[in-house]
């Protein structure tokens, strides 16, 4: 795999799986236990499709690291960054600059 | 001896203990996917059939049980729209928002929370009433016999549309101490009420918790991309020159 697709991919991710975190902090989380208060269905599917597309984040920028030889700290702070709310869409425009020139 | 530099120990004990650790609780998940049935009798102790802090595991539904304990004060919900018989709200059309005119008479499911001998609490429907009744609240150890019923859902359990449902969570806002999950149904009324006819009656035999199994997927596939970190971390340890070695 060229560097230019690891990077595609780990970008695609990151965007979507901040925007799946994001949706779920700030709009899924309130409603479930401010407005309904009780559980709902496609509140924990939401949850699990996260459960899932996370690790897949996590295994993109495992391989973008590999392909750029980044140091095992560097490699950690990014995966952590899916982690945060809004964290990966930072990490993704830093990460761009650096990158973009190299590929 | 790089291999045995302090720092190589070091991670490897980190790593190792980081992914059995996933797979530990990659297979606590599993076993808490399955449950099966319990033994073919149509009666059980309540603290087999309801295990605190846990879900109530399907094959408890409907088996006979009896509980000993004393009234918690200023806890009473009543379920209204209800009639007697549970049994009328199971949904006919699966799947499908249904409002179903039901039989008369509709009146109100009451429910007083029961603290038990162990301090732990649990939901009781005490019986069926037509209005708003003043039910008095027993002083004193009451030992009752019923079943335990699945918190309610209008999805997840086929029920028809209702103006409320008798979940945990509704409970859990009245009790004062840790609360049994899903909700006990006196066989026999409080006074001055009518014998409430149970929703679910039949135990379910086995099967598996989706949720759980999707879970365990997760743990799984953690242990894996920390077992690909080892890996890195220890192909980067082995490519720098010998800095410590001891």
């Amino acid at each position: 795999m060229s560097v230019k697709k690891a990077w595609e991919i780990y970008r695609a991710l990151a965007i979507l799986v901040g925007t799946v975190l994001a949706v779920l902090t700030f709009i899924a989380m309130p409603f479930r236990y401010l407005i309904a208060k009780e559980e709902v269905a496609a509140y924990a599917i939401a949850w699990m499709i996260h459960g899932y597309l996370f690790p897949l984040y996590v295994i993109a920028t495992f391989v973008l690291s590999l392909k750029l030889s980044w140091p095992v700290g560097k490699t950690l702070l990014v995966m952590l960054a899916g982690t945060i709310p809004l964290m990966s869409f930072f990490a993704e425009r830093k990460l761009a600059k650096e990158v973009l020139p190299q590929i | 001896m790089r291999y045995f530099s302090k720092r190589l120990v070091l991670i490897n004990l980190l790593s190792v203990t980081a992914v059995v650790g996933c797979l530990f609780l990659g297979n606590w998940q599993w076993d808490r996917a399955h449950y099966t049935a319990p033994a073919s009798s149509s009666t059980g102790d309540f603290s087999d059939l309801s295990p605190l802090r846990d879900y109530l595991p399907p094959t408890s539904i409907g088996i006979k049980t009896s509980i000993t304990g004393t009234w918690q004060p200023n806890s009473r919900l009543e379920f209204g729209d209800r009639p007697v018989d549970g049994k009328q709200l199971i949904n006919p059309k699966p799947g499908a928002e249904t409002v179903v005119s039901l039989a008369a008479p509709v009146g109100n499911w009451i429910l007083d929370v029961l603290t038990l001998s162990d301090g732990s609490s649990v939901g009781v429907v005490r019986g069926w009433a037509p209005t708003d009744s003043k039910v008095d609240l027993p002083n004193g150890e009451v030992t009752l016999t019923g079943v335990m019923q699945p918190s309610e859902s209008p999805e997840a359990k086929n029920l028809i549309k209702l103006p409320s449902y008798i979940t945990t969570e509704s409970i859990l806002a009245m009790a004062n101490s840790t609360l049994h999950d899903g909700y006990f149904v006196a066989s026999q009324a409080a006074d001055g009420l009518t014998v409430v006819e149970p929703i679910f009656d039949t135990p379910q035999k086995t099967g598996l918790h989706w949720r759980n199994v999707v879970y365990t997927g997760n743990w799984i596939i953690f242990a894996i991309i920390i077992a690909g970190m080892w890996w890195r971390i220890i192909q980067e340890e082995l490519k720098q020159p010998n800095k410590e070695s001891s």
